[in-house]
């Protein structure tokens, strides 16, 4: 017992180390600004950026956001200020009590391989990568692992399950799918169905209902539901394609009927399985996480690749034994709100099964040979510590989605703007709100949004003196300019007529050493 | 001959005949045009069954020049052989491959009956290859990859055979049918050593070393005309470098920005390896039959999926029959190697043999569905489901395929090469510019071969006539293959101009000058004929 627990203060260390090496990297994105600046307007301001008092519900470019990150980030904001460091410690500490949380959860099920569990999530890239940024999937899979231990757990009542079940319906709609199956599959695997747990089934169920009647009362609430829940329904792909191909087969002589048995709706159920699958397909586990590379580690996969050996070991495994069908219902409560999300793919429904993927690998490699097991451990670590290596390769490749070169130009673009007004295009990043917020020692409100309204997706234009200006319009030199200065992208910098009656004041330059932004002074007009 | 053993060969018979019907039927209409590939093999056949030169000239080579891609000859010196039985007609090409497609049906039951010695077992898996998507689409289109593909099943199943039954010499057979399939296609030149290696493997407890040196001496000595080619010709490594991973655009541009190399190169090949195992890919949209999204064709039917899943429960569960499983697991996870080190995002004709022993493992799936389904009367419903299924495939390869992608077949390449022919006498030069397209514009590359082909061009006067001109110009008699440049060429007189949209201002042509306008198939122009 003695050895175990410095074992898993070890590998809690290690989880620690790994989340705080390269401290400062991944850059942050628009949306992650968007909560740190938010939580630092809460908590200086007690309102938000659209100037509301203390919201339960936010807003992005892209859809509504729920408020636990952004009242977790003003909470930080109290003791640390507008600072980088405070919010990556607090991610960082939700990361390894992630670790710690695998460690109980498999000592619970699977005594025996509660400490490589533990040591594989401490070493899981994406786990890692989670922990570095402001993010809601890392929250929501620390409160589920909390749910699930506080379920399995007799000693404690129904209350503590009940609150963190509405936590995470405060983190992540991710969870108004998933808790009531969650606490279902989690009562008939562990056979207590008595009566508190049954009111802890009953009370998940009645959350999840009142948070999506609350959020269908929203002006934009189907809206948002449909673009960002239910795209299966939303994205016209699928219907176009039945169409089409219903079309074409008429047009070469099938009979209308044959077509209607063909294509029909059930091809939504198909995808909607596919999409399912994909989700939690192979390559995602083991070898590229984010194809994107926006989110995770550059060519690593959740886990570490080797650690593909023991999951096949560990599924073969299970197939023998009766626990599959519960391993299986496991997988369908956590992967079927995927269903309804072709052609997207959420990340943070893979996040969340990533500690409980943690215990089967462990599982598999408790099969193997015990220097096999020591050969697949030392590679896992290797592997992640390799990974390491590549950041700065792969913030040149984020360079557009995560901006770390736009600080001189947002503190540049501010300073000018004291005084004078600024022209800023649209097209240098997607959002510039959260931006300024967060680099500059000013903040900015909609003072144009009511108050009480609940606008969908907002992108803040009235920034003082900046003005946002479209990235297609065309600048000119005129009399009396409307804006003394101008950061344009070089697409507009190309089109810009007239390029000697400006002076070029500065070039900024991105991580990828490519021409970002071209500062330039005169008077300037915009047609 | 006991009367069981008769009903069983017929089943056997009935199965290899449905799957010769669908591999054979209007196999001249469907694909709807013979391909870049298939064109340019067949009419170098027909040049080496008449003059035992290609259509450049080479005497009997071992590697084809074709149209720059170096390609191995044994498909084509087969079809070399089928023209004679059959003529110079388009159908002669895809014979082979169909034929060697129907064998295989043949060569799967064999191989799950060595495996397994079950009769049901083995007829419902080649009863499965026989309706499965990339079989019957691979079969019909003249690829190569399926002569050896065949092979290397019977061989397989003849080396488990002889571990089995102590039979050396069946065992000498079987590696002489490995390889013999390496000399077919580049990916089974990578893949038969590992098949052989996991067969020793596996097997290791029903033979012994002696045997074991035996079967490998064998085989060596099956592949010394192979080593002398590799050896003697440099060009048959062109094609191999060509298709190479490091040939990847996207990871060209990771190991610009790269400090550590190999990793990149290791990182992004075992992403691309188990990304063959995605899902949609495998069932969906794989075949890239459509541009509909998941309105397609994956290499298996949808409904195999959860047989695929069964299959692999039930594999695992299997007890007496330990080798055989982890021989078919690990063949299962070996076959998606070619395409980890070949430049494509997705290349499903290099993992074909993936297709089959998943197919495989989805008629253990049915197999074990049949058990749990006593009553013949329920058993009708996913009968009948796997009907619907592969109408739904049906439908899809003869009707969307067509109409939705008949540019990857070159077509009209044929009605452009025929049309060039007719108006030869009434130009003084005819310029073709082959490059097409229906969204972006590529290169047709076999522009010579239609124009040998359909003009019924004796390959003997082709090899004398066929010249290179100045720049990308090619010539055969007045007809000329070369980009078009309208700013200069809109001036040229007694000429005929068949080019793209891509490459013909066609609006400011006078429309008396469109003397024909060539569609795709779904009724879109693709090449205009404006005289001049």
């Amino acid at each position: 017992m003695i050895i175990n627990n410095k074992c898993l203060w070890l590998i809690l260390l290690l989880a620690f180390f790994l989340r705080t090496v390269d401290f400062s990297w991944p850059d942050f994105s628009t949306d992650e600004l968007r909560v740190i600046a938010r939580g630092h307007s809460l908590a200086s301001y007690g309102v938000d950026e659209l100037g509301r008092a203390f919201p339960l519900i936010f807003n992005s470019s892209t859809d509504y956001q729920l408020p636990l990150s952004s009242y977790l980030a003003a909470f930080i904001s109290f003791f640390f200020g507008k600072s980088e460091i405070g919010i990556r410690i607090l991610f960082i500490l939700i990361g390894v009590l992630v670790v710690f949380c695998t460690f109980i959860l498999a000592r619970a099920f699977f005594p025996k391989v509660a400490l490589s569990s533990a040591l594989i999530a401490a070493t899981a890239p994406t786990l890692i990568y989670f922990s570095k940024i402001p993010n809601n999937a890392i929250s929501l899979t620390l409160l589920i692992q909390l749910i699930i231990l506080t379920i399995t757990q007799s000693s404690v009542g129904p209350l503590l399950p009940l609150l963190l079940i509405l936590l995470a319906d405060l983190t992540s709609k991710t969870s108004w799918f998933i808790t009531p199956f969650l606490v279902l599959i989690l009562l008939l695997s562990t056979k207590k169905l008595k009566v508190q747990n049954v009111t802890v089934l009953i009370a998940s169920v009645v959350l999840s209902t009142i948070f999506f009647i609350f959020i269908l009362n929203l002006p934009q609430g189907k809206r948002s539901l449909l673009e960002n829940n239910f795209s299966l329904i939303s994205n016209p792909t699928v219907i176009n394609g039945l169409n089409t191909a219903r079309g074409e087969g008429i047009s070469a002589g099938w009979a209308r009927e044959t077509e209607k048995i063909l294509f029909n709706k059930s091809t939504f159920i198909f995808t909607g399985i596919i999409q399912m699958l994909e989700t939690f397909q192979l390559s995602r586990l083991f070898s590229n996480f984010d194809p994107a590379n926006v989110f995770g580690f550059l060519g690593l996969g959740a886990f570490s690749k080797i650690l593909i050996v023991p999951f096949l070991v560990s599924l073969v495994h299970f197939t023998k034994q009766k626990k599959l069908l519960f391993l299986l219902g496991y997988f369908l409560v956590f992967a079927y709100p995927a269903f309804f999300l072709y052609p997207q793919v959420d990340l943070e429904l893979i996040v969340i099964t990533l500690p409980m993927l943690s215990i089967l690998i462990a599982c598999g490699l408790s099969r193997l040979n015990k220097h096999i097991q020591i050969c697949v451990l030392v590679f896992t670590i290797l592997e992640i510590l390799l990974g390491f290596k590549f950041t700065p390769m792969q913030s040149k490749l984020t360079s557009q989605y995560r901006p770390s070169w736009i600080k001189p130009i947002i503190i540049e673009a501010q300073r000018s703007s004291l005084n004078q007004s600024v022209a800023f295009s649209d097209k240098i990043v997607p959002d510039l709100a959260p931006y300024i917020n967060y680099y500059s020692n000013k903040a900015y409100f909609a003072s144009s949004v009511d108050s009480h309204t609940q606008p969908y997706k907002v992108v803040l234009t009235n920034l003082g003196n900046v003005t946002l200006v479209p990235s297609k319009s065309t600048l000119y030199s005129c009399d009396r300019g409307q804006y003394k200065t101008a950061f344009i992208d070089p697409g507009m910098w190309e089109r810009l007529t007239e390029k000697g009656n400006f002076s070029v004041a500065k070039q900024f330059l991105g991580t990828d050493l490519k021409l970002e932004v071209v500062q330039i002074k005169g008077e300037i007009c915009q047609k | 001959m006991p009367k069981v053993v008769w009903l069983k060969l017929m089943i056997l018979l009935v199965i290899v005949l449905l799957g010769g019907l669908l591999r054979f039927v209007k196999l001249a209409e469907h694909p709807i045009q013979l391909n870049h590939d298939e064109i340019s093999q067949l009419y170098d056949a027909i040049s080496i069954a008449q003059t035992k030169k290609d259509i450049y000239g080479n005497f009997l080579p071992i590697v084809f020049p074709s149209f720059g891609v170096y390609i191995p000859g044994h498909y084509i010196y087969i079809t070399a052989l089928t023209s004679l039985l059959f003529g110079n007609q388009e159908l002669t090409i895809r014979i082979p491959a169909a034929l060697a497609g129907s064998l295989l049906i043949v060569a799967v039951f064999i191989f799950v009956y060595s495996l397994f010695g079950e009769f049901k077992l083995a007829a419902l898996s080649s009863a499965m290859i026989a309706i499965t998507p990339s079989e019957i689409f691979y079969s019909r289109k003249s690829f190569e990859y399926m002569i050896g593909h065949c092979l290397i099943f019977l061989g397989t199943a003849l080396v488990i055979f002889s571990f089995k039954n102590k039979k050396t010499s069946l065992g000498f057979l079987g590696v002489m049918f490995l390889g013999l399939s390496m000399y077919t296609y580049a990916a089974h030149v990578l893949m038969v050593p590992i098949i052989l290696s996991l067969l020793i493997y596996a097997f290791k407890k029903d033979t012994n070393l002696k045997k074991i040196l035996q079967l490998i001496a064998g085989f060596v000595f099956s592949l010394i005309p192979l080593i002398l080619i590799l050896l003697l010709y440099s060009t048959s490594h062109i094609r191999t470098n060509s298709i190479l991973i490091t040939q990847d655009f996207n990871l060209h541009q990771e190991l610009l920005l790269s400090d550590f190399k190999l990793k990149t190169i290791f990182d992004f090949s075992f992403d691309r390896l188990l990304s063959q195992l995605n899902p949609s890919f495998l069932f969906s949209w794989g075949l890239d039959l459509t541009s509909q999204g998941p309105i397609g064709s994956g290499p298996l039917l949808i409904w195999q999926l959860p047989l695929v899943f069964l299959g692999f429960i039930n594999l695992t569960l299997l007890r007496n029959k330990k080798p055989e499983k982890k021989f078919l697991l690990m063949w299962i996870f070996a076959s998606i190697i070619p395409t980890a080190i070949t430049f494509e995002q997705n290349s499903p004709h290099r993992i074909v043999s993936l297709f089959t022993l998943l197919s495989i493992v989805s008629a253990i799936g049915f197999y074990q569905l049949m058990k749990y389904l006593k009553n013949p009367k329920v058993l009708f419903i996913p009968v009948i489901i796997l009907l619907v299924n592969f109408i739904y495939f049906t439908h899809i390869y003869l009707v969307n395929y067509p109409y939705e992608k008949s540019w990857t077949l070159e077509y009209p390449f044929k009605a452009v090469a025929e049309y060039a022919w007719q108006q030869s006498p009434n130009f003084e030069k005819i310029v073709f510019d082959p490059t097409y397209g229906n969204i972006d514009p590529q290169k047709g590359v076999a522009a010579q071969y239609y124009l040998g082909f359909y003009g019924h061009y004796s390959p003997r006067e082709f090899q004398k006539k066929y010249k290179k001109g100045p720049g990308d110009e090619y010539i055969l008699d007045n007809i000329s293959i070369r980009s078009v440049d309208w700013t200069s060429d809109k001036y040229q007189k007694k000429t005929l101009f068949v080019a793209s949209p891509w490459r013909l201002p066609i609006n400011s042509i006078p429309q008396t000058n469109v003397l024909k306008t060539f569609t795709f198939y779904d009724g879109e122009a693709a090449f205009y004929a404006v005289g001049m």
